[in-house]
């Protein structure tokens, strides 16, 4: 054949071979890119998502397939698990585990918060899923997107992409779930307990404090190690005060970069043909199933603790056990405030936060030692 | 079929293995402040 005959040459144009899968794809990432810039959903994803999902279907394009330059980033970034504990430490860095340290109870709550995370799991085989995506999906209720990417690219990689999405989009949309779930569990006089002042935590609590996490959680789950060692190190650098230098760059440069990696990686696993099925919209149900239960499970565990506490704790902060820092604890204060508008419970709230991120990491751990 | 066995196995275990490590964690810095302060309150 004349490969410069007008046929043959039409043939190797995109339009040619352009189905109507590819038509959806284009306006699902549209949409992404939409919801970033104009209604400021997580735009730091959802942007470079939306445009990897328009990217990778674009018929013929050598991006994605294997030895492609977004198959590279996909392969050493997530594959090789080098992305999510990258974003890790820049979390770390950028995290004040101050109120976690002063009031180490709260811990407990971000594993009540893990609830979600367990329920669905149950929901998830129970739609058919096998037992590894089945885990990847519940671990979505943890509300970490770093560590839902990193136990999806292990256990389920062919999931990833309605994974991350359904994890991203309901941390961004954690304050519209939270509220209603948060007032109905609880009583107005609940809602308006006001906590004792946090006492000051030194300096060398918040450096020891890091040594102390990772080898507590790294000793008892060490499957969760490359997510925990990561997050302590990155808050190391933020509280030693000595290499302010590294800090700063695991807080920006570093975590930008990565970003920015993830994003593309992510957006260009959602092929027409593989993504176009009913499974991603039970990922998303059962997602927000587990964001709920989550909620709830923090929740019901903090009204226990005041059947015996002395000094009552305000039940909102156990919402806050869901890891979207800082997300969920800024609506922790807006629901308190609208009941008590004199009640701050913005501190409170960041330790049970804090604690879902190592309880989430913990729970990866967990299901990476069952069933990888 | 459903791998039901399994799946309570690992909400069982992991779960409780959640709570466990973070409580766990609690104690470890209940401790370390208890240390920390019982050593300031010493020199002081």
């Amino acid at each position: 054949m004349d490969v410069f005959s007008l046929n043959s040459l039409l043939l190797k144009t995109g339009i040619f071979h352009l189905t109507v899968g590819h038509l959806v794809m284009w306006a699902i990432g549209f949409l992404f890119v939409y919801l970033g810039i104009k209604k400021n959903f997580e735009p730091l994803l959802l942007v470079p998502i939306g445009f990897g999902i328009f990217i990778v279907n674009l018929p013929l394009t050598p991006l994605a397939d294997k030895g492609d330059l977004i198959w590279i980033f996909y392969h050493y970034g997530l594959e090789w698990e080098v992305i999510p504990p990258l974003i890790f430490m820049g979390v770390g860095a950028l995290t004040d585990f101050g109120p976690l340290i002063a009031n180490p109870k709260t811990l407990l709550l971000g594993a009540a918060a893990q609830f979600g995370v367990y329920v669905t799991f149950f929901g998830a085989i129970a739609l058919g899923f096998t037992v590894k995506e089945a885990a990847s999906i519940g671990i979505i209720g943890g509300a970490d997107g770093p560590t839902c990417i990193y136990l999806t690219a292990k256990l389920a990689p062919r999931l990833l992409g309605a994974n991350a999405i359904a994890a991203y989009s309901y941390m961004a949309m954690v304050p519209l779930i939270q509220p209603p779930i948060m007032r109905l569990l609880t009583s107005k006089k609940e809602r308006q307990i006001v906590m004792k002042q946090l006492r000051p935590v030194s300096k060398l609590e918040k450096i020891l404090f890091p040594m102390i996490a990772t080898l507590v959680i790294c000793l008892l789950v060490p499957d969760s190690a490359p997510l925990m060692a990561m997050l302590m190190l990155g808050n190391l650098f933020r509280e030693c005060g000595v290499v302010q230098r590294l800090s700063h760059a695991a807080q920006n440069e570093l975590l930008n970069i990565v970003t920015i990696f993830l994003g593309i990686a992510v957006g260009t696993t959602m092929k027409a043909e593989t993504f176009l099925n009913p499974q991603p919209i039970f990922i998303f149900i059962l997602g927000l199933i587990a964001f709920s239960f989550s909620t709830m499970g923090g929740l019901l565990l903090a009204k226990f603790f005041n059947l015996f506490l002395k000094d009552k704790i305000n039940p909102l902060i156990g919402s806050a056990g869901v890891s979207a820092v800082p997300m969920a604890a800024r609506v922790t204060q807006r629901v308190g405030q609208q009941e008590n508008p004199r009640n701050f419970l913005l501190m409170h709230a960041m330790g049970p936060n804090v604690a879902g991120v190592i309880g989430t990491a913990t729970a990866a751990g967990m299901f990476l030692a069952f069933l990888k | 079929m459903y791998n039901w066995d399994l799946a309570f196995k690992i909400f069982i275990f992991g779960f409780v293995g959640v709570f466990v490590c973070l409580t766990v964690l609690m104690f470890s810095i209940q401790i370390c402040g208890a240390i920390l302060k019982g050593s300031k309150n010493k020199k002081s």
